[in-house]
C-alpha cells in the first residue's frame, strides 16, 4: 500500500487516542473503585446490582421491622413476667392470710398490699412502647386497662385485633397479644384481675373459705401467664431467627454486590500499568517516524 | 526537421514540461494538509514525431493532461460509513445524557428512592399513629416525584435541544446543497475548456462529504460533470445547478419540492448522518424511555391511590371531602374522561357516617352502571339520605366529585371495589397522571393525619389508630406484579428492565460508533493511499524532474556548443 503524510499521521493521532481513552476509562475505574461508572458500560451486571441492591434494601426494611417487633413482644414479655411475680407474691400472701392463727387485722392489712398489687398488675398491664399501649390491641392510643377501686371491677378499653408487622415477602408476625387475652383469658368476669379483687374482697371480709378459693384460682392464674410468657417467648424466636437470617442475607449479598460493581484493583493497576508501556512504545514510535523525511537527506 | 535547431527545440519541450511537472509537485506538496486533496500529475506524452528518410523520429515531450488521483468508489464508500458514524455520534452522544438521567451506579436514582418509598410505608405500618413517620413518608415521596419531574423535564430538554440541532443542522444542509450547485456550474464550464477542473472537484468532493456527515445521501456523476444529490428517501437535493431545500416546521422536517410542496422527512427517511441522528433522537428514542417512565408513572399513583382509597386517617374527615381529578364541565361530567375513568367498574363502596360521640353509620352505595358523575351522585346522595350530600363542584372549567357529612357528622370510606373514589381523586395519596404532572394529593400535605395507614372494619364501622393494615398493604405493592403499560411486572422490574435497555441501547450505539469510525479510518486510509501526498514521494520527484530540468539544460548548452562549432568553422 502506498503510505501518504495523512495515512501516517492519522493513524498516530487514531492509536494514540484510543490508548488514551483505554487509560482513562481504567483510571477511572480505579478511582471510583466501581467497574463501571454508566449504563452503558456493563447493563447486564448493571441490571443484577440494581436487583441485588434492592433486595439488600428490602432485607435491610425487615430487619428494621423485626428490631421493631422484638421491642413489643420483648416489652410485652417483661410486663407479662413481673406479672407472675405479682400473681406469685399474692399466692404467698394467701397462704399466709388463710392459716386460720391469723387476725382480721393481719388481713385487713394484707387487703391494703394486694389492692396495691392490683394497682401494679393494672399499671403493667397499661404498658407503652414509645407511647403506645402495647395491651389495647389496634387501639393502641387508648389505656387498656381502667381500675374501679370502689366498684371492685377492672374494665378493658382496647379492641381484640392483632398488630401485625411485615417480616418478609408475604409473611406477617403478631407481635402483640390484646389485653382481653393476655390478662382476661377472654372473659370480663372471671380473670386475673378479678382473682386479685376477689382475694382482696375475702382479706377484707375476713372470710377464709373466700382465701382458700382465691388460692385455687390464683394457681391456675399463675399457669396461665406462664403459657402467655411462652407465647411471646415462641414470637421472639421467630423474630430472632429472620433476623439473624436477614443479618445473613444482608452480608452475603452486599458481597455479591461488590463481586458486580466493584473493581478489581490489583488487575486494574496491572492493566493500566500495561497501557502506559503501550503509550510509551506508541509515542516512541511515533516521534521516530515524525522525523523520517527525505527533506533532511537533500542537500 | 532535424538537426541543431531540432535539438534547441527538444531542450525546449523538456524543459517546459518538467518545469511543468515541478509545478505539479509544488501544488501537491502545499497541498498536503488540505481536507479533501487529491494529489495530481502531470501525465507526459512525446511529441508528434517527424518523417525522415530513416523512419519517425521524436521532437521531445508535451505535458498531456493533469490527472487528478481519485477513487470515486472509495470515496463513495466513505461517504456512506460518515453518514453512518455521524448518526451513531448523535445518538450516542444524546444516549450519553438520557444515561446520565437514570444513572443507577451512583446514589440517588428512582430505583433507591422507590426503595426509600415503600420503607417509608413500613416504618408507618410499624408505628401508624405516629407523626414523625407520616412526615417522613411525604418527605420521601416529594423527592420521588420530584426525581420523576426532573427525568420529565430533562427528557423534554433533551428533545427542545433536538430541535435546535435540527434548526443549525438544516441551515447548513442548505448552505452545502446551494454551494454543490454553483460548483456544478463551475465544473460544467471549466470542463468544457481544456481538461477537468480537479480543483473543483476537489473542493465539491469535500462539500459532498460534510452533507454526509449531515445525512445519510445517494449521488452520482452525470456526463455533464455535474453531480446529482438525493436523500436515502429519494428526494433530490441537487441537480446541475439546482438545489432543493429542507425546512423545519413545528418540529417536524419537510422537503420542499419545486412546487413548494411540503413532504415530511421522518427518522424512516434520514437514518443517518446527524440529522438521521437527531431525528432519531427526537422521534424515537426520547419518546420511548419517556413513554416508559410515564407508563411507570402512571401506574404508581393508580396503584398507591387505588390502596390508599380503601383506607383511613387517623381521624375521618370532618367536612367536605373533594376529588383531585376532574372533567371538563359540559351538560353531563362523563366518568370516562376522568385521567383513571377506565379503572371504574360495576361494584360498591361503603361510605362511614360517624356522629358526635363517634357511632358509626354504614351507607353502601352500589355502581350498576354509572357512565357520569352525576349518575354516582345521584346513587351516593339516596344513600347518605340526611346524613350528607353528594354534589359536583365546579372550579377552573371543570367538575370534581364532592361529598360533604351533615353538620355533626364527619366521614370515611371503605371496601370500595368500583373505584370511583381513586378515579375522583377522593381518600388519594398522588395527584396527576404521569411522570411531569405527578404530585401529592393536596389533603395529604395539608394534614399527613389523612394519610390512610389504618382501615375502616367494614362491619362495624371501628377504627384505631394502632390499625396499620392499609399501610403494610401499600408497603406490599414494592413486591407485587401490577399492570405497567400493558404488562405484569413489579415497579422495580419494570423500571430495572427501562434502565437496562437504555443501557444496552447506548451500548449498542456506543459499538456502532466505534465500528463505523474504525470503517472510516480503514476506508479513509485506502482513499487517501490513492489520493494523498506523500511527502517523500514528492521529493523523490521533485529530484526526478529537476535532474530531468538540468539534463534539459544541459541539451541548451550541448546544441549550443553544437551551434558554435558550426559556426566557427572556417
Amino acid at each position: 500500500m502506498r503510505i501518504t503524510m495523512n495515512n501516517i499521521y492519522g493513524s498516530i493521532i487514531s492509536n494514540l487516542d484510543k490508548l488514551a481513552d483505554d487509560m482513562r476509562t481504567l483510571n477511572e475505574t480505579i478511582s471510583s473503585g466501581r467497574k463501571y461508572t454508566t449504563l452503558s458500560d456493563d447493563p447486564v451486571s448493571l441490571i443484577s446490582a440494581l436487583e441485588i441492591r434492592s433486595i439488600i434494601d428490602e432485607t435491610k426494611q425487615y430487619e428494621r421491622n423485626v428490631t421493631y417487633g422484638i421491642l413489643w413482644t420483648d416489652s410485652a414479655e417483661i410486663a407479662l413476667r413481673q406479672t407472675d411475680e405479682i400473681l406469685s407474691r399474692a399466692r404467698e400472701i394467701a397462704v399466709q392470710m388463710a392459716n386460720a392463727t391469723q387476725s382480721a387485722a393481719t388481713r385487713a392489712s394484707a387487703a391494703i398490699e394486694v389492692g396495691h398489687l392490683i394497682e401494679q398488675m393494672v399499671a403493667l398491664g397499661n404498658s407503652q412502647v414509645a407511647g403506645e399501649y402495647i395491651f389495647s390491641g389496634q387501639k393502641t392510643n387508648i389505656v387498656p386497662f381502667t381500675y374501679d377501686s370502689v366498684a371492685g371491677t377492672v374494665t378493658y378499653n382496647g379492641d381484640e385485633n392483632d398488630i401485625d408487622i411485615r417480616v418478609g415477602r408475604n409473611n406477617s408476625a403478631t407481635i402483640n397479644k390484646n389485653g382481653k387475652d393476655a390478662f382476661m383469658d377472654g372473659n370480663e368476669t372471671s380473670n386475673l384481675f378479678t382473682y386479685l379483687i376477689d382475694l382482696k374482697e375475702a382479706l377484707e371480709g375476713n372470710d377464709v373459705s373466700g382465701i382458700q378459693d382465691s388460692l385455687g384460682n390464683l394457681g391456675d392464674a399463675a399457669d396461665y401467664i406462664n403459657e402467655k410468657i411462652a407465647d411471646f417467648g415462641a414470637k421472639r424466636n421467630k423474630l430472632d431467627m429472620k433476623k439473624y437470617i436477614y443479618a445473613e442475607l444482608e452480608l452475603s449479598n452486599t458481597e455479591r454486590l461488590s463481586d458486580i460493581e466493584d473493581t478489581d484493583l490489583a488487575g486494574a493497576i496491572l492493566n493500566l500499568k500495561t497501557k502506559e508501556v503501550a503509550y510509551q512504545a506508541a509515542l516512541t514510535a511515533a516521534s521516530k517516524v515524525m522525523q523520517l523525511s527525505l527533506v533532511d537527506f537533500i542537500q | 526537421m532535424s538537426g541543431v535547431n531540432a535539438v534547441l527545440s527538444i531542450a525546449r519541450t523538456a524543459l517546459l514540461t518538467q518545469q511543468m511537472a515541478i509545478e505539479v509537485t509544488s501544488h501537491n506538496v502545499a497541498n498536503v494538509n488540505t481536507p479533501g486533496y487529491s494529489r495530481q500529475q502531470l501525465v507526459m506524452e512525446p511529441n508528434n514525431s517527424t518523417t525522415i528518410g530513416l523512419g519517425e523520429i521524436g521532437t521531445g515531450v508535451q505535458g498531456q493532461a493533469i490527472i487528478q488521483y481519485h477513487d470515486k468508489f472509495m470515496t463513495a464508500k466513505v461517504n456512506q460509513q460518515v453518514s453512518s458514524m455521524t448518526g451513531f455520534e448523535a445518538k450516542k452522544s444524546s444516549m450519553a445524557v438520557v444515561e446520565t438521567l437514570f444513572n443507577e451506579t451512583t446514589e440517588g436514582g428512582l430505583s433507591e428512592l422507590l426503595g426509600q418509598f415503600w420503607a417509608a410505608w413500613h416504618d408507618l405500618g410499624n408505628n401508624p399513629s405516629g407523626k414523625a413517620e407520616r412526615a417522613t413518608l411525604v418527605g420521601r415521596a416529594e423527592l420521588l416525584l420530584d426525581h420523576f419531574q426532573g427525568l420529565y423535564s430533562d427528557l423534554m430538554r433533551l428533545s427542545t435541544d433536538m430541535d435546535i440541532n435540527l434548526d443549525a443542522g438544516i441551515e447548513e444542509i442548505n448552505s452545502l446543497t446551494g454551494q454543490i450547485a454553483d460548483l456544478n456550474v463551475q465544473i460544467i464550464a471549466a470542463d468544457q475548456g481544456v481538461g477537468a477542473a480537479n480543483d473543483l472537484r476537489d473542493k465539491r468532493d469535500y462539500l459532498v462529504q460534510q452533507l454526509a456527515e449531515l445525512m445519510d445521501i445517494n449521488y452520482f456523476e452525470i456526463g455533464s460533470g455535474a453531480y446529482t444529490i438525493m436523500s436515502n428517501s429519494g428526494h433530490i437535493l441537487v441537480e446541475t445547478d439546482k438545489s432543493w431545500d429542507l425546512e423545519l416546521n413545528g418540529g417536524l422536517v419537510y422537503w420542499v419540492s419545486s412546487t413548494g410542496a411540503e413532504v415530511e422527512m421522518g427518522s424512516g427517511d434520514v437514518q443517518g448522518g446527524k440529522l438521521g441522528g437527531w431525528l432519531a433522537v427526537k422521534q424515537e428514542i426520547i419518546p420511548d424511555v419517556l413513554g416508559k417512565v410515564n407508563n411507570l408513572a402512571e401506574s404508581f399513583i393508580r396503584e398507591v391511590n387505588s390502596q390508599h382509597s380503601q383506607g383511613m386517617g387517623l381521624a375521618p374527615f370532618t367536612s367536605a371531602v373533594t376529588g383531585s381529578y376532574g372533567v371538563a364541565t359540559g351538560a353531563t361530567h362523563p366518568i370516562a374522561d376522568l385521567l383513571y375513568g377506565s379503572e371504574v367498574q360495576a361494584g360498591s363502596l361503603k361510605i362511614w357516617l360517624y356522629d358526635a360521640v363517634g357511632t358509626a353509620t354504614e351507607v353502601s352505595v352500589t355502581n350498576a352502571g354509572w357512565t357520569t358523575l352525576e349518575d354516582a351522585v345521584t346513587d351516593i346522595n339516596t344513600g347518605l339520605g340526611a346524613l350528607g350530600t353528594a354534589s359536583i363542584y365546579t372550579e377552573g372549567g371543570k367538575g370534581y366529585l364532592r361529598i360533604t357529612p351533615a353538620a355533626g357528622y364527619s366521614i370515611g370510606f371503605s371496601d370500595d371495589t368500583t373505584n370511583i373514589l381513586m378515579a375522583a381523586g377522593i381518600n388519594t395519596f398522588f395527584d396527576g397522571y404521569d411522570s411531569g404532572s405527578i404530585a401529592l394529593n393536596s389533603v395529604i400535605t395539608n394534614n399527613t393525619d389523612n394519610i390512610a395507614a389504618g382501615t375502616i372494619d367494614s362491619t362495624t364501622g371501628d377504627y384505631s389508630l394502632g390499625d396499620n393494615e392499609n399501610a403494610l398493604a401499600l408497603a406490599d405493592l414494592q413486591i407485587q406484579n401490577v399492570d405497567i403499560g400493558g404488562q405484569s411486572a413489579t415497579f422495580d422490574d419494570y423500571y430495572n428492565a427501562l434502565v437496562g435497555e437504555i443501557g444496552i441501547t447506548a451500548r449498542g450505539y456506543n459499538g456502532g460508533y466505534d465500528f463505523s469510525r474504525n470503517m472510516v479510518n480503514q476506508l479513509g486510509q485506502l482513499r487517501d493511499s490513492v489520493s494523498g501526498v506523500s511527502l517523500d514521494e514528492e521529493m523523490t520527484k521533485l529530484i526526478q524532474y529537476q535532474q530531468a530540468y538540468s539534463a534539459a539544460a544541459k541539451l541548451i548548452q550541448s546544441s549550443d556548443e553544437m551551434m558554435q562549432t558550426l559556426l566557427s568553422t572556417k
